[in-house]
């Protein structure tokens, strides 16, 4: 059971998403590269309040090449999608207590790229969230969510 | 004659992200399709999606010089398209029809008779298109 945002778990969810087949059904064509922007919201105790943890995640033809943490904050026009997300809420959908797609629409998380690909590709949210929720076993050294306020 | 896009903004209150992401899409799409450019600046009236399952809403207000995206059902309205966010989903995916959703009663589609087929506009203007390669997706 590899540890929340540890080089073992990040190779665990890339194994996981080539291993599903649903995934690579509902991913679009062609190279995408995501990056994802956990924002320390005084919850979590695995980002500091005011400090940032960035990975990004690379697709290609529905393979997932790439699931890595990133040292410092890369320029943001390299992305194709940007997903930004309270620390707290990225762990609480890692921990299945949160819907991506209720944070999504009310804005808990914020989403920048081609909306027509996102929409077209909707499914995949779905899929994504089974393997963070469900497949992998997230290892939480520190506590796991719902965390005291 | 080419059309200009229609600026599509935010209101100044709007914070959820069904907003933001709609207002990101209609800018996208429009860019790209003369045909929609032309709706856009013929349509006018208020429409309120909402996915009722998600207790989210957004109002977008049709104008012809500009569109502009509220948070919630923003009266007064002159149409509205209420259903689960997978039903909406359907229906951007262009996988449904808001009418034959309607009488499946997969969706409730409300319209003032001067708005009469906003609800069928609104659907063809946003309704994925299949042409297009999307360039320039980087954000």
């Amino acid at each position: 059971m590899p540890d929340i945002y540890t080089l073992a778990w990040y190779n665990a969810l890339q194994d996981l998403l080539n291993g599903n087949p649903d995934v690579e059904k509902n991913a679009p064509r062609g190279r995408y590269k995501m990056l994802a922007e956990l924002r320390g919201d005084g919850a979590s105790p695995y980002v500091s309040g005011g400090k940032s943890l960035f990975f990004v995640v690379h697709f290609d033809d529905g393979s997932c090449t790439e699931y890595s943490e990133l040292a410092e904050s890369p320029p943001r026009k390299e992305f194709d999608f940007i997903f930004e997300f309270p620390a707290s809420v990225f762990e609480g959908i890692a921990a299945a207590i949160v819907d991506p797609i209720e944070a999504g629409l009310k804005g808990t998380i914020k989403i920048t790229g081609d909306m027509r690909i996102l929409i077209r590709h909707a499914d995949l949210v779905n899929v994504l969230y089974d393997v963070y929720a469900r497949e992998v076993e997230t290892g939480w050294p520190k506590g796991k969510p719902p965390y005291d306020a | 004659m080419a059309t200009d896009p229609v600026p599509v903004r935010l209101d100044e209150q709007a914070a959820s992200g069904l907003a933001h992401i709609v207002q990101q899409y209609l800018v996208q799409d429009l860019a790209e399709f003369e045909k929609k450019r032309r709706q856009a600046v013929r349509m006018r009236g208020r429409i309120a999606m909402s996915a009722s399952d998600q207790d989210t809403s957004v109002t977008l207000d049709f104008r012809g010089d500009e569109i502009v995206i509220f948070d919630g059902e923003c009266a007064p309205l002159d149409s509205s398209i209420n259903g689960s966010y997978q039903a909406l989903l359907r229906l951007l995916q262009g996988r449904a029809n808001p009418l034959v959703e309607h009488l499946r009663g997969r969706l409730r589609v409300r319209s003032r008779p001067r708005r009469l087929f906003l609800p069928l506009r609104l659907h063809r203007l946003m309704k994925l298109t299949t042409e297009g390669n999307h360039a320039g997706r980087q954000v």
